[in-house]
């Protein structure tokens, strides 16, 4: 079994990212369990009720965060199980993780500047490189997409829909 | 009910209901025929076209989108043994081999006929069923209300791919995102960072775009540029004789009544509901070695309980308000757009909804089959629309769109960030689905939970007094217990074979 393991293994290469699901699930987890401990602390310190048969607007909360973090726990132990016993391990790949980088990088800087260069400017921009990324490398596809969908949004949203685009 | 059914047929009467029922089956089969995009993702990106519609348009515009994305996925899995959805996974067992065999429009006519048959029987099975028990649900108390959206939730992920407990904390993440806001009872802020914008909670467009949408987009990335299906020629459309089609009936009959009964349960949805079917047909079947070798009654079986289960789906969603599927829980967000809220007070508040969703179902029929024959050379070709084109437009619409919902940047900041969410959860194989729905259930859920223990003074033994919250309570318990049962008893058969 060790050989098996050891055959598909960690991978850190340019084309592809792979690591064993339950140490991804473990790393995860302790992700959550940061996330919702700080949840619990947030609901824990809402203001009590005034009414005494109300929960309160942190009752629920806080049930709920005792809940998920039980349930997170059991995952995490679920992980470690999977890891010790002889069943192989499944395996999570990300593969051309550069440019998933690129995109989410792409994503966040359409987020932020979206309303500051317009819809269709952003749409153009973003949706060519949108496309680089996905590895389209056909000029005029790089072209006529983005356009298409700039006229198709135009046509759609602003006249047909009366949306006040930016 | 035959005066109330005429309120949905009435509003035909509208040419914008034609173009609405038109443009959601062209788009579904878009949507559909495209592996990797389903009805989820479809209904999600129609959303923003609905804004400032009349909301019983939109909602004919969804459901025929829905409807024609489960028969969509048929095309490709049949044509070229990609299935569009996973729904359309059992169609391809028969489906490609018969198109091997040189007999494509077989396959076609039978899966478009069989698909056509499964929503007919399914709608009616629908208003035989919803009406009571949106009738019966008015008698629901707060105690009986929360049982009934734990049971939706636990049903959901438990029956979620992967682990219950993955299932359970994507529920738990789901229900904290509700919580997010104005308490509606207290008007505290809860979990707002302190800033404004969250205090009527997250809006729900952008978050369903983003986890359903823009997520997907990623994906897209990871897979790279795609490379071209070859289609087989499509012959013998329409040429099967009659005979063999009514030799198919008691397997679309038999099919749709599960695909119906499957999709009532929360969770199960079309692609659990077609493997049932297919299966139980090649049981009953009198030649089941034609199963997996181009068996036409595979292809039924499985295209009539698919499509069967889109009408199942409806059932708790307008009798209760409880979505059956992550496709009609994102239908919840476009009738809350509209200002709708599904349940039993559906019926009586807003009846021309539901009615006209039976109606445009039945009258959907037509439409989707001549749409699929005509255009079944189309959508074959569908399939090979380069991957990075795609990305961009479901890009570009997820931004407009999310824009739109408010005309603010705040709903795109929440979009991008639910984005690249959405993304790392399915990676780390946490069902999106469960997110959604307690997303959507959560403040109704928080409500009744908090209204039930005040209405008794509260004491905690609401919940364990009365029989019908004991039974769905315990409902909501087994549905977590055994999926995980199940899962270790075959992990320990595994390591013993090992």
């Amino acid at each position: 079994m060790e050989d098996y393991k050891k055959a598909l293994g960690w991978r850190l290469r340019w084309d592809v990212v792979r690591g064993s699901l339950p140490v991804v699930d473990l790393i995860g987890c302790a992700a959550l369990f940061v996330v919702f401990w700080q949840y619990y602390s947030q609901a824990a310190a809402l203001p009590a009720p005034l009414n005494k048969i109300d929960i309160g607007a942190g009752g629920f909360p806080t049930l709920l965060a005792l809940a998920t973090l039980i349930a997170i726990v059991a995952v995490s132990i679920s992980a470690i199980v999977r890891l010790l016993d002889p069943v192989p391990v499944t395996w999570v790949s990300v593969r051309r993780p550069v440019f998933v980088l690129a995109t989410v990088g792409l994503l966040v800087l359409q987020s932020i500047y979206f309303e500051r260069l317009g819809t269709l400017p952003s749409v153009l921009t973003f949706a060519a490189l949108t496309m680089l990324a996905c590895g389209e490398r056909r000029p005029l596809h790089l072209i006529g997409v983005p356009v298409a969908l700039g006229a198709f949004i135009y046509v759609v949203f602003n006249l047909a829909l009366a949306v006040n685009l930016p | 009910m035959l005066e109330t059914l005429a309120i949905g047929f009435s509003a035909f009467g509208d040419p914008m209901v034609w173009f609405a029922l038109v443009f959601g089956a062209l788009a579904g089969y878009l949507i559909g025929a495209i592996p990797g995009l389903g009805p989820s993702l479809g209904v999600a990106l129609l959303i923003p076209f609905t804004y400032g519609m009349d909301p019983v348009v939109s909602i004919v515009g969804l459901v025929a989108l829905y409807a024609a994305a489960e028969y969509g996925g048929a095309i490709t899995a049949i044509l070229i043994n990609s299935p569009g959805t996973a729904a359309a996974v059992a169609t391809s067992w028969d489906g490609y081999p018969l198109t091997q065999q040189g007999r494509t429009g077989e396959a076609l006519t039978v899966s478009i006929l069989s698909s056509g048959a499964g929503i007919f029987i399914s709608t009616l099975l629908l208003i035989i069923t919803a009406i009571p028990l949106s009738e019966f649900a008015l008698r629901f108390g707060p105690g009986e209300y929360f049982a009934l959206a734990l049971v939706g939730l636990s049903l959901v992920a438990g029956l979620a791919e992967g682990s219950p407990l993955k299932g359970t904390v994507a529920m738990g993440i789901g229900l904290a995102l509700a919580t997010i806001g104005l308490d509606v009872q207290t008007g505290t802020p809860r979990f707002t960072m302190g800033n404004p914008e969250f205090f009527e909670g997250l809006p729900l467009v952008p978050v369903l775009l983003g986890l359903y949408a823009l997520s997907e987009v990623l994906f897209m990335i990871e897979d790279g540029p795609s490379e071209k299906l070859k289609s087989a020629p499509i012959n013998g459309l329409m040429g099967l004789p009659v005979k063999a089609i009514l030799g198919l009936k008691t397997a679309i009959l038999r099919s749709s009544v599960l695909g119906y009964v499957i999709g009532v349960i929360p969770g199960a949805g079309a692609s659990i509901a077609s493997f049932v079917a297919y299966a139980v047909s090649k049981r009953m079947s009198k030649t089941p070695e034609k199963f997996g070798k181009g068996s036409l009654e595979g292809v039924a079986s499985s295209e009539a309980a698919n499509n069967s289960a889109v009408a199942g789906a409806m059932a708790p969603l307008l009798a209760l308000g409880i979505p059956g599927s992550p496709t009609t829980a994102i239908m919840i967000g476009a009738l809350m757009v509209q200002g709708i809220q599904p349940g039993p007070l559906l019926f009586t508040k807003s009846p021309e909804i539901p009615y006209t969703i039976f109606a445009s179902l039945w009258i959907g029929i037509p439409i989707m089959v001549l749409i699929g024959l005509a255009g079944a050379k189309i959508w074959a070709r569908v399939a090979n629309i380069p991957r990075p084109a795609i990305a961009a437009i479901v890009a570009g619409i997820c931004y407009v769109g999310a824009y739109a919902s408010h005309t603010t940047m705040f709903p795109v900041h929440v979009m991008t960030a639910f984005g690249i969410l959405g993304y790392i959860l399915r990676k780390l194989e946490i069902p999106l689905a469960p997110i959604i729905l307690a997303l959507v259930l959560g403040e109704m859920m928080e409500t009744n939970f908090r209204r039930a223990l005040i209405s008794n003074k509260g004491e905690w033994d609401i919940f364990y007094t009365s029989p019908m919250t004991v039974i769905l309570i315990l409902i909501a318990v087994l549905a977590f217990v055994l999926p995980g049962l199940s899962q270790l008893r075959a992990r320990r058969a595994k390591a013993s074979a090992v």
